[in-house]
Formats: structure tokens, sequence, C-alpha cells
């Protein structure tokens, strides 16, 4: 055996124990690299919301619109003041909407075709929020109650076609009941990874009834309130 | 162990070879991958517009023909003769999807009798080398009657001389212009009665051999007496079905095959319960108008929404339902989103330094 074939074996074997270690070391640095999972802080929650809504202005309402529930679609934020042991989060939000309805205009001998005639609204609210996410947290049971009170201010517009017959401001108070189904039990560790890569604590959907007085506590505002409306959504913590 | 780099590192020599080649090819202009004389269709815009600068596809009308208005055509890469200056001669083919082959001498040799090519009355002198814009005028192509209805194929070629029936020629010195005439005018619609305000809706219908129209022109006659009621039919209007439409539209209305408009009641000067005639025209893609439609008769009535529906169920009227909501809650405007806006900025604004306030106290 020459020596130049000695050399070169030990050069193989010399190579092979570093492709070796080097493998093993990588393979105990995976190992030792996964970190346990720990929850980020949740500091607001953003909820996407759609629903139906039909103001409190029977029976002009219906006669104008018929049945048209809008929808109403609209967008929550809510910012996370401190959680109540065993209770869950209090917040203070804010919310915005926008919603259309429309129907066929007449004129007063009865003629047809003349057009259309709609209203749109914005609502909009500052909200007191409590979310009781107790038995998510303490139970495993995936559901979060939620309870929202606050201001509720509507800007609207109503007229015909090529022509706006009113525009203006209403106020009330708004109240607001959910219950949420947490999505994160569908797959842990994909919502650990949300809250790893996105800071997004929670995922759920969600469904809420909800009322209000806009317009209907005195003063001459229009009353677009409405006793009882819905709508459900999807709502994030983060 | 290093992970395996050598896919990629051949991947994106290719990727990129690729892209070059891409850019290249797109990169080259068009007039150098062109051999021979060629047009360069300009736009003389849309029909209905009056621009005309560059010949198109789109046909020629009837009025446009009757009128001889230039067609302008562009010709790129005219081809070059240092012994002879060059001159542009141009030969009618024939129409239909086969014209007659103009380039060969023989086809243009007219003292045979039956040469399939003709010799149009134009020719012009050449200037190789740059961008050219000669005009051809309709007539030369259609007649002066403009009563040739239907597609020619014209040859245009830079011959040494003109009524040149001797030289075959190659595709560096000629090009075939296609020109379609449309000499016939289209049916006139069928208006229909209509009611309104700020937006009255007048639809009419089109002739069912319509196929596609460019344009509708409407014209309103306000002090037509036919629409008044009461008055037997025996009213008259200036406008008369059937006749040549005015030259000045109350509204044109572009698009595809159009078949309605919306006048503004206040606009056009009609009081509530005014009536005015109504008639339209509709004009083809070759720019032809038809004659006026039948006269339909057009009422501006005052349209109630939601406002006067509720209004009247609180037992006001219109004036009380703005004062009662005037204020803080109601105004009477244009319907503006700017006006929501900037009542949401204020709020806004009102908010902000409220909580600004709360924090320096």
């Amino acid at each position: 055996m020459s020596v130049t074939r000695i050399a070169w074996m030990a050069l193989v074997a010399l190579a092979w124990v570093g492709m070796v270690s080097s493998a093993e070391a990588q393979i105990g640095s995976e190992w030792t690299s996964v970190h346990q999972y720990e929850p980020t802080d949740e500091r607001f929650t953003v909820e996407l919301r759609i629903g139906a809504y039909r103001p409190s202005l029977e029976p002009a309402f219906t006669n104008a619109f018929g049945g048209d529930l809008g929808p109403l679609l609209a967008l929550e934020l809510d910012v996370h003041l401190f959680r109540i042991p065993y209770v869950g989060p209090l917040a203070i939000g804010g919310s915005i909407g926008w919603v259309e309805w429309n129907g066929a205009a007449s004129t007063a001998g009865g003629t047809a075709n003349v057009g259309s005639t709609g209203m749109s609204l914005l609502p909009m609210a500052l909200l007191a929020v409590l979310r009781v996410d107790v038995l998510a947290r303490e139970l495993d049971i995936p559901f979060v109650l939620t309870g929202k009170f606050g201001p509720d201010f509507g800007y609207y517009q109503t007229g015909v076609t090529g022509r706006t017959d009113a525009e203006g401001w209403s106020v009330g108070l708004r109240w607001a009941a959910q219950i949420a189904l947490e999505l994160d039990f569908l797959e842990q560790r994909a919502a650990h990874r949300l809250d790893a890569e996105w800071g997004i604590n929670h995922s759920l959907i969600f469904f809420e009834l909800y009322g209000s007085t806009m317009g209907q506590m005195g003063g001459n505002m229009l009353p677009l309130g409405t006793d009882l409306a819905w709508s459900l959504g999807l709502q994030l913590t983060f | 162990m290093a992970p395996m780099q050598r896919p990629q590192t051949l991947l994106l020599p290719c990727l990129g070879t690729l892209v070059i080649a891409l850019g290249l090819g797109f990169a080259v202009p068009a007039e150098a991958q062109m051999t021979g004389i060629y047009l360069a269709y300009g736009d003389r815009g849309s029909p209905g517009t009056d621009s005309s600068l560059y010949f198109s596809t789109w046909p020629i009308g009837l009025a446009e023909c009757q009128a001889n208005t230039p067609l302008q055509v562009q010709i790129n890469n005219a081809p070059f003769s240092v012994t002879t200056p060059l001159v542009y001669d141009l030969w009618n083919g024939g129409s239909g999807p086969a014209p007659a082959a103009c380039q060969t001498a023989s086809n243009r040799l007219s003292s045979i009798g039956m040469a399939p090519c003709t010799r149009v009355a134009w020719d012009g002198p050449m200037i190789s080398g740059v961008q050219q814009v000669v005009s051809v005028l309709p007539q030369d192509l259609f007649g002066a009657e403009c009563t040739a209805s239907g597609d020619r194929a014209f040859f245009l070629m830079a011959v040494s001389a003109s009524n040149d029936v001797t030289t075959d020629l190659t595709t560096a010195n000629y090009v075939v212009l296609r020109v379609v005439m449309n000499g016939s005018r289209p049916p006139a619609p069928t208006v229909r009665d209509a009611a309104g305000d700020n937006a009255i809706a007048v639809n009419w219908m089109l002739g069912m051999d319509t196929l596609t129209l460019s344009s509708a022109r409407v014209f309103v006659d306000r002090t037509a007496t036919m629409c008044t009621s009461g008055d037997g039919g025996m009213g008259t209007s200036t406008l008369v079905e059937g006749a040549t439409p005015p030259t000045t539209a109350t509204m044109t209305v572009t698009g595809g095959s159009p078949t309605t408009a919306t006048l503004d009641g206040a606009a056009i000067g009609l009081a509530y319960g005014a009536t005015a005639a109504v008639a339209v025209s509709v004009l083809d893609l070759a720019r032809n108008e038809s004659v006026l439609s039948n006269v339909a008769c057009i009422t501006r009535v005052r349209v109630g929404g939601f406002w006067d529906s509720y209004c009247a169920e609180q037992g006001l009227t219109e004036a009380e339902c703005r004062a009662r909501y005037d204020g803080c809650s109601v105004s009477v405007g244009d319907r503006s989103p700017g006006a929501a806006l900037a009542m949401m900025g204020l709020a806004l604004l009102g908010a902000a330094v409220r909580t600004k306030k709360r924090k320096k106290s």
C-alpha cells in the first residue's frame, strides 16, 4: 500500500468523521432549538362583521325599501385596558360600519319607473367591552362571552335618483351581547405558530345580538336605532 | 453538510437567460422586423368623435364619402431608388376575401380590356426613408355617387412611373389597403314616453337589424304643444318623425349601442308638471345617422322616496319636516360624501382634543 494511497484513505476517513459529526451537531442543535410556546401579550381585538340592520322607521321604511336588510358591514377595534382575574379583559373600542337600503321611487300620481330611492347610514360607536374568556382559558371550553355598551352615532343620507332629500346625525346608546367560538382548539400548534409569527393570540368566529336607541332619546333626530339586530363575523385577538 | 446548491445555481442563469432573451425579443422595434412598406394604422378616434387624422379600421360612412373627406394613410418604410424617383400609384383590386393580385403586371394591363385591377386616379411623390402620410379621397375609391357600399382592396404601390403596367412588384414596393364603406343609415329607434324629476330616463328600442351602434343623439323640444293634455293630439313640435335630425342635440350618449339617456328635468328647464317632446337618432360605426325616431313626451313630476313617505307618515309637509329635523340632525343639500367625511373628521378631531386636554390636566 503506497503512502499516497494511505494518505487518501486517511483524508476520506477524516472527511467522513467530519461530516458525521457535523450532521450530529445539526441534529442536536435542531432538537435543542425547539422552544416552549409562550403566548404574547393580548392588547387588541379586531372584529370584521356582516349582518342585517333595519332602523325603527316603520312603516315608512318598509313602504320605501320593502324587506331590504342591508347588509351592514362593520369593523371594530378594541384596546385592552386590563384583565380581570378569572373573568377576562376589559377594553374600550370603536366601531364603524356602512349600510344602504334601496327601493323604487314613486310619484303622487302613481307613475312607475321614475327612478329609485335610497338611504345610507354610517353607524359609529364608542364601546366599553368586557370579554369573559375564563371558560376558554381555565376550563378548555372554547367559548368567549362578550358584553358591550356605549354611545352610538349615525350619519345618514336619503334621497331619490338625482336628488338628496335629507342628511344628518342621530345619537343614542348601543348595547351588544356576543358569543364567540375560539378556533384554537381545531389546530393548537397552528394557533401557537400564528401567535409566534404574527402575534395573533386567538382567532374566533362570533354571533352578536345588539340594539340601539340612536335618535330615539329625544331631540329632533331621525330614529335610526333598532330594537334588535344581528351580525356575525371574524374576531382576532393580538 | 452544505445544502445542494447546484440545481439553483443552474436554474438562475437559465432563468436569467430566458428573461434577457424575452427582453431582447420585446426590445426589437416592430419596424426592424418589417420588410417593405407597410401601413401604420393610426386611430382616428372611435366613431362619434371628429378626429380624422389617420385611416383606421372603422368603416367610412355615407356623409364622409359624400363630403369626400380625405383618408389620411400613414406609411412607413418607404422604398428608395437612386436612379428613378418613385411615385405612389393606387389600384383597385376588387372586393371580397380574395382580391385580384394587382402587384402582378398582367393584372393591371388594361390593353386587353379585362384587367381585374383598375387604376384609381391618384398618384403622388414618394418620400423614402421617412414616415409619410398620404391622403386618399373616398370618392376615388367608391365613386362620386358613393353608392358602392362594401369592402375594397386597394394596392398602394411605389413605382417608377404612374400607371406602370409592366413591372411585377415585390412586397417591398406595395401594400394592400382594405377599406369598407357603409352607405346606409341605421334604422330609427322607437322612443317611449317617460316621466321623472332630476333623472328622467328616456328609453328607446333599436331596430332588429341594428347590430352595433356607436352613439345616440337625444333631442328635446320644450316648446312642443303635442304633449299638452287636452289638445286632442293636435299639437305640434319642431321634431318630426322620419326627418333629418337637427344639427344640435340636447344630449349625446356614447358607448356600445346605447338604449337609454337620463335627462335632468330642471336642467332642461321644465317646471313640475310641464311636458316636452323628445326624439332620438342613432349613429352606426360608420357615423351614418338615422332619421328621427317617433316623437315621445316626457313629463317632469315630483318623485317621492323614503323621505316623502316618512314626512307624510309624521303628518308633516316637506317644509315642516325639514324644519323639525333641521339643526344638528338634518341639513338639506347636495348628496356628497364630502359632507359626511367632514363631519366624521370634526367628530374625531373633537375627541382627540378632549383626550389631549384630559392628559394635560
